[in-house]
């Protein structure tokens, strides 16, 4: 083999080298990137779960007093009802006893 | 008789096979992690909105709950009061009826004193006719 052909495949051999740290160093980069995504994506599905969670939680609290607060209104809403009916039998009942007061005094 | 090893060349076949060994890895390699990083990618950016949804809905429940409670505070002494006021209407109504039927029986004891005993009428008009 001739010194030039050797010298040759010392230079294709070096390129190939060469190759082989640059790209096994750019695969190393991007497993690491890899690797940050996904702990950023373990920490982000963690917090909207327990987000989730707690909305959950502050959610049916929410409910519990509308439903209360619903319960009440209708409450208020029944005893004006209510009281209206009960003050129209009131004038009514007067306006009987008045009558009756009235009938029974000149019988007296 | 002893045969001359190429060393050189043997080192040169062997460094190109290490070096096509590495590219095969490393094509096959790269791309799958290309393909993961990417679906990784994505799946972050779907956790992250719906990370901030769940944010987003956590603090509008959070703000609507004191001012619910409020409302509800507000409320329960108007109920009370309602319930307290038809309670007091029932008792006046009570209490008027007992009166109208207090009348009402007194009219009637009046009215069965004024009217004649509906026998002794009989009695005469029998008397009246002999």
């Amino acid at each position: 083999m001739s010194k030039t052909v050797k010298i040759m495949l010392c230079a294709v051999m070096l390129i190939a080298f060469t190759l082989m740290v640059l790209f096994g160093g750019e695969y190393l980069d991007a497993s690491r990137k890899y690797k940050v995504l996904k702990n950023d994506l373990a920490d982000s599905t963690a917090i909207w779960k327990h987000v989730n969670e707690s909305k959950l939680v502050v959610q049916k609290e929410l409910k519990e007093v509308r439903s209360e607060l619903r319960e009440v209104e209708l409450t208020i809403s029944e005893s004006e009802e209510r009281a209206a009916e009960l003050e129209a039998e009131i004038s009514q009942l007067e306006k009987d006893i008045e009558a009756l007061k009235s009938a029974n005094s000149p019988a007296k | 008789m002893k045969k001359n090893i190429p060393v050189f060349t043997v080192c040169c076949v062997i460094c190109l096979f290490v070096f096509a060994a590495f590219m095969a890895w490393y094509t096959v390699s790269s791309a799958s992690l290309r393909a993961k990083t990417a679906e990784t990618t994505q799946l972050l950016e779907t956790s992250r909105g719906r990370e901030e949804r769940q944010w987003s809905e956590y603090n509008q429940a959070q703000e609507a709950l004191p001012l619910t409670q409020k409302e509800l505070d507000e409320k329960k002494p108007l109920a009370d009061e309602a319930e307290a006021r038809v309670a007091a209407l029932k008792e006046k109504r009570n209490e008027l009826r007992k009166e109208k039927q207090a009348l009402e029986e007194a009219a009637a004891k009046g009215t069965a004193e004024e009217q004649p005993d509906p026998a002794s009428e009989a009695g005469k008009e029998a008397g009246s006719h002999e």
